[in-house]
């Protein structure tokens, strides 16, 4: 009876992360992907595009994966993400703007001024393997000088 | 009419354990597999060092009570003892408190590499080490039967374990399917993986060596049938759990499909091999023993004359 209770056990587990958002950690799961593309075949995905502005007005769009450094891949959208997006300015948490001036500097040695980023929704046209629709920026700047 | 009913499970779960039973040699083989891949391909940990607190913000969970990102210190502790335990685990050196020690290790680990952004899905390979430690894997091959501590002369292991871990891999997998059939990836007029391939070819950050050639075939039977495929190979081994061979064979088209994610959208589950490997002992002692009996065949007459 005790392998019916532990498969109830397992169920359960499963059954409450799925009802607590983000995933909980440890549990049972495995990745569940997400929705299929639409009956028009589009299918949702969000785009970042960091860019970098230098003293002498020149610019240059990094990866995002580049800039986050030796950053585990899979965590590099959420990190980025859960660090920049939506804040500008004072909401900045100096530690942040300080590794970030670094993480600039490591990418390349010009002076930069400032870098931005740009998150959209993109809906990608399955059949072509290309953008059919992209949305406006939702765009956070960050200043790397005073 | 309840009492038989119970008599009946009881009977049919204790087959199913016999029936999964696992040699304790092939056991002992998967645990030095085990920690050797463990030390040869660890998942980083240093890249935490010297992130800033905002990025810090660990799941729901036992790890919620972490204050802040991991010290430097933390992090070269959790990695060395990551490293010894492997070590004790590949020479079988007081294997079960080594094996849950590891798995321990590796979960703390997960919950502060998680805690910079999302949850990856290694809890399998993970638990693995504990639940196999029950099974027996430290009983051969292993320093601790040399020295003593084993003392059981069985040369097949306590099936329960065995069925415990299946049960877990085919929840694990059911938690990946469900969605799935709720996000329209069984709907007849949608494509789902095409979809994940068309974004990693439209933006492409990191990109599946065979992506580019598969996101021109245009053919909606293939990419539907791959769709269902995925949907039914991680939603039916609860069913097939009650037969080895039939889950034997949806473990094959698992590692199939891992193969083919990796090909087409780079994702890497290489360590679910480990996972799935405990349950392949009947096929490959067979093949070693048909490589054996090969090997100690006589050679024809011919090939010592010449």
């Amino acid at each position: 009876m005790g392998i019916l209770a532990f498969g109830v056990f397992l169920f359960v587990q499963a059954a409450a992360s799925f009802s607590v958002n983000p995933q909980p950690y440890p549990a049972v799961r495995m990745p569940r992907f997400g929705q299929a593309p639409n009956a028009a075949g589009l299918f949702a995905s969000t785009r970042l595009d960091v860019t970098i502005h230098f003293a002498d007005g020149e610019e240059q769009q990094v990866v995002p994966a580049d800039l986050a450094g030796d950053v585990r891949y899979s965590e590099v959208q959420a990190m980025l993400a859960r660090g920049f997006r939506g804040k500008q300015g004072a909401d900045l948490d100096p530690d942040l703007r300080l590794w970030l001036a670094n993480r600039v500097s490591a990418l390349d040695s010009r002076r930069a001024t400032r870098v931005t980023f740009c998150w959209r929704s993109v809906a990608i046209d399955v059949a072509k393997a290309r953008a059919a629709h992209t949305s406006p920026c939702d765009l956070t700047k960050v200043r790397l000088v005073p | 009419m309840i009492g038989r009913l119970t008599d009946l499970v009881v009977r049919r779960v204790d087959r199913l354990c016999a029936a999964y039973a696992p040699p304790l040699t092939y056991l002992g083989a998967l645990r030095i597999l085990f920690g050797l891949y463990v030390l040869v391909r660890p998942v980083p940990y240093g890249w935490m060092a010297g992130l800033p607190d905002a990025f810090f913000q660990p799941p729901p969970g036992p790890f919620l009570a972490l204050s802040g990102p991991p010290s430097h210190t933390t992090i070269v502790v959790l990695a060395g003892l990551r490293t010894l335990l492997a070590v004790l685990i590949l020479v079988g050196y007081r294997t079960r408190f080594a094996s849950c020690a590891l798995t321990v290790t590796l979960v703390v680990g997960s919950g502060y590499l998680y805690s910079f952004g999302r949850v990856d899905h290694l809890i399998l390979f993970e638990l693995l080490p504990a639940v196999m430690a029950w099974a027996g894997w430290g009983d051969r091959l292993s320093l601790d039967h040399r020295l003593v501590r084993v003392t059981d002369a069985r040369e097949v292991g306590d099936g329960l374990p065995m069925l415990v871990w299946g049960m877990t891999i085919s929840m694990a997998l059911l938690t990946a399917a469900g969605p799935k059939v709720f996000g329209g990836w069984l709907s007849p007029g949608r494509e789902a993986i095409h979809g994940y391939v068309a974004r990693d070819v439209a933006e492409p950050s990191r990109i599946g060596l065979l992506a580019r050639a598969a996101s021109t075939i245009d053919s909606h039977l293939f990419w539907k049938a791959l769709d269902l495929t995925t949907v039914f190979a991680e939603g039916w081994l609860f069913v097939a759990l009650l037969s080895p061979l039939l889950f034997r064979l949806g473990l094959v088209l698992l590692l199939v499909f891992h193969v083919s994610v990796f090909l087409m959208l780079q994702i890497d589950f290489e360590s679910y091999t480990l996972v799935y490997l405990p349950f392949f002992a009947p096929p490959l002692l067979a093949l070693v023993r048909r490589r054996r009996s090969k090997m100690s065949e006589p050679l024809p007459s011919g090939v010592l004359a010449s």
